[in-house]
């Protein structure tokens, strides 16, 4: 069935970037192709016809435009939901409907930063954009990503109680040292800390090895949750656990990378004043 | 506003610009869009005919062939730790081998996908209605999915692995576990009596394979020579607990119930987890078996008081000549279970003359019989 191999591409491309998956791209494109060619084939010559022109042409492409991709899968959304009212749709369609468009959201949130940084790095000198990293990393990534992500964990780890733990992920607000952070699926599943550090750096190295540890811990924690319930079936609270701090401990790489020795507790101290990072045990 | 937000906006405004005319074509693109929606939840010509044939063979060529690759990753981890290879090594080892888990999984999945589709094609070319398709696709996950690739593909996956041991790693308490584990409950329980309490075990039955299932069990247990040389000892001398015997029926009741439970939540989505969670309660049946295992292997080394000798002699790791350092904790456990139902008094002469001519048969070439199965 045509659908469930687009579910396919929709479903994996709202986890994670297209470049993370290609191999399995790879494998599903073909025969999502040769079965879109039997549709397009009956078609008359019209706008639904085009648009699966499209899809065929860039399902033909090895390594395609990430964005034009999710453009022409929500070209096929748009005709399903014109098609038919959300009461009859099947289950295959809804879940189609609704990872097509977060796949389509994360594509969007990559392009738009690319466009960005390209113009930023077309008009700075290498040092200027060292700087604007240094100063990105110090700033927003410290105090919105870092020490918000080692406050929450400490947390976590000097919290006994398994369902005081379990609010630290579910919770929308979490009050912890006077300041109401947000808990930690509300913030992954928003994609915070990819939007505001992880996408802005211009180091193309280090964002690319920050942006696959955040999928990886991500894609986990966003498991706690099935449908509207957290059941911890998919990812058990110890998994989720260790899958936060497998990313801390990537952040404190990249953080020594570019020469950050230690926190800068201006808001939140979760080990003291300005621990060095590496002295901090997690 | 956010970047992602006036992109957005920007996208909407295009869409709100004035069309062009549709005017005849307006039928031609609603009829057209009709037809994509159809489509796309039409079964493929393949699944409409049942020619599914190939995709499956190719499927489980591939599902084979992950498998195989997994099993050569865990050995070569095995071997190296064996040798004792430096951390980065094995840091190294243990990612590629997660990795090969991670595909023989996704392989296991793919494999799924495409019995489920091929049963749910047949279905709906019997023009069954959508309840009768989804019930008996229900029962296909559970009796086919299920028994296909959780629970054999596991005893194949685990069989492979055993094979692939390096000698050195499979102790002969695991060699005799796997073999024990091999028989029937009936079997196992059989053998137990006949450990713990030595009845049944004349030269005479032995004499003769045909003179009842309990020889024939026990021989299946151990070899043969080890069974003629402690016949008559244990026979005369041994006053076993039942430890093993009970264990044992507690083990096959627990792993049928979790197994059971594992069956009823079955699905598509969660085969991976569901193969993992099976996984996990083999192993854990694997160890409280070695557990029942040692029990009963000291309840024949020893009488019923005699039970620290045995243990002594059992922790100094002579008596299982090979025991893996793997197999510590199991042991651990198998020794406060057996402390918890015994008291202990002293050794009898009796049941030291007996440890050490067991200790003796261990030690000896038989040993390198076990080795060879």
């Amino acid at each position: 069935m045509l659908l469930a191999e687009l579910y396919k591409l929709s479903q994996l491309g709202a986890e994670k970037p297209l470049s993370f998956w290609l191999p399995e791209y790879n494998r599903i494109r073909t025969t999502a192709a040769t079965q879109l060619q039997k549709i397009f084939s009956q078609l008359h010559e019209t706008k639904a016809k085009q648009k699966i022109k499209k899809l065929i042409d860039l399902l033909s492409q090895e390594n395609p435009n990430e964005f034009e991709l999710t453009e022409s899968l929500m070209a096929l959304v748009e005709i399903v939901e014109k098609e038919k009212p959300s009461a009859k749709l099947s289950n295959l369609e809804k879940k189609f409907i609704q990872t097509t468009k977060d796949f389509s959201k994360l594509a969007k949130l990559k392009k738009v930063f690319a466009e960005k940084n390209e113009k930023l790095i077309n008009s700075l000198s290498k040092e200027q954009r060292d700087q604007y990293d240094l100063r990105l990393l110090q700033n927003e990534g410290m105090m919105y990503c870092l020490e918000y992500y080692l406050v929450l964990y400490k947390a976590l780890t000097e919290t006994p109680d398994p369902k005081n733990k379990k609010k630290i992920f579910e919770n929308q607000e979490i009050n912890i040292d006077s300041a109401d952070l947000p808990g930690l699926w509300v913030d992954f599943n928003g994609l915070e800390v990819l939007e505001k550090i992880i996408y802005p750096i211009l180091d193309d190295e280090l964002k690319e090895k920050l942006a696959v540890a955040y999928f990886e811990a991500r894609n986990k924690i966003l498991k706690i949750k099935t449908g509207e319930t957290f059941t911890y079936q998919d990812c058990s609270l110890e998994e989720a656990i260790e899958n936060l701090k497998k990313l801390i401990i990537i952040f404190f790489e990249a953080f020594r990378t570019k020469g950050i020795e230690k926190l800068s507790s201006r808001l939140l101290t979760p080990y003291g004043k300005q621990p060095r990072i590496s002295d901090i045990k997690l | 506003m956010s970047d992602l937000e006036k992109l957005e906006i920007k996208e909407r405004e295009k869409e709100s610009e004035p069309k062009e005319a549709l005017t005849q074509s307006l039928n031609l693109e609603k009829i057209d869009e009709g037809i994509i929606c159809d489509e796309l939840i039409r079964p493929t010509t393949e699944e409409e005919t049942g020619e599914y044939s190939e995709l499956i063979k190719e499927k489980k060529e591939g599902l084979n062939t992950a498998r195989e690759s997994y099993v050569k990753k865990y050995t070569t981890l095995v071997l190296a730790r064996e040798n004792k290879a430096y951390a980065e090594e094995l840091f190294t080892l243990t990612e590629a081998l997660k990795k090969s888990r991670a595909e023989y999984l996704e392989a296991k999945k793919t494999y799924a996908e495409i019995l489920v589709a091929a049963k749910k094609s047949e279905l709906v070319r019997l023009k069954k209605s959508p309840e009768e398709i989804q019930s008996a696709l229900a029962e296909f996950l559970c009796q086919n999915i299920f028994q296909e690739l959780v629970i054999a593909e596991e005893k194949i996956l685990q069989e492979k692995q055993a094979a692939e041991y390096p000698p050195k790693e499979k102790g002969v308490l695991r060699k005799l576990y796997d073999r024990w584990d091999s028989l029937s409950t009936v079997k196992k329980v059989l053998i137990t009596s006949i450990l713990t309490t030595g009845i049944a075990l004349t030269n005479s039955a032995l004499a003769h394979p045909q003179a009842g299932l309990e020889a024939a069990g026990f021989l299946l247990f151990f070899s043969k020579t080890v069974v003629v040389n402690l016949g008559q000892e244990l026979t005369s001398g041994l006053f076993g607990l039942g430890v093993e015997k009970i264990l044992t029926k507690k083990i096959e009741k627990s792993l049928k119930e979790e197994t059971e439970q594992l069956e009823a939540n079955i699905s598509l989505e969660n085969l991976e987890k569901l193969s993992e969670k099976y996984h996990a309660l083999l192993e854990k049946k694997a160890q409280r078996g070695q557990m029942a295992f040692l029990a009963s292997a000291v309840t024949m080394v020893a009488t019923g008081r005699a039970f620290s000798f045995g243990l002594n002699i059992l922790s100094e790791q002579t008596l299982f000549k090979n025991v893996a350092a793997a197999l510590a904790p199991s042991f651990e456990s198998a020794t406060d279970i057996i402390e918890k139902t015994t008291e202990f008094e002293g050794v009898t002469k009796r049941a030291s003359s007996l440890l050490k001519k067991v200790f003796n048969i261990f030690k000896g070439t038989h040993i390198d019989d076990l080795d060879n199965n």
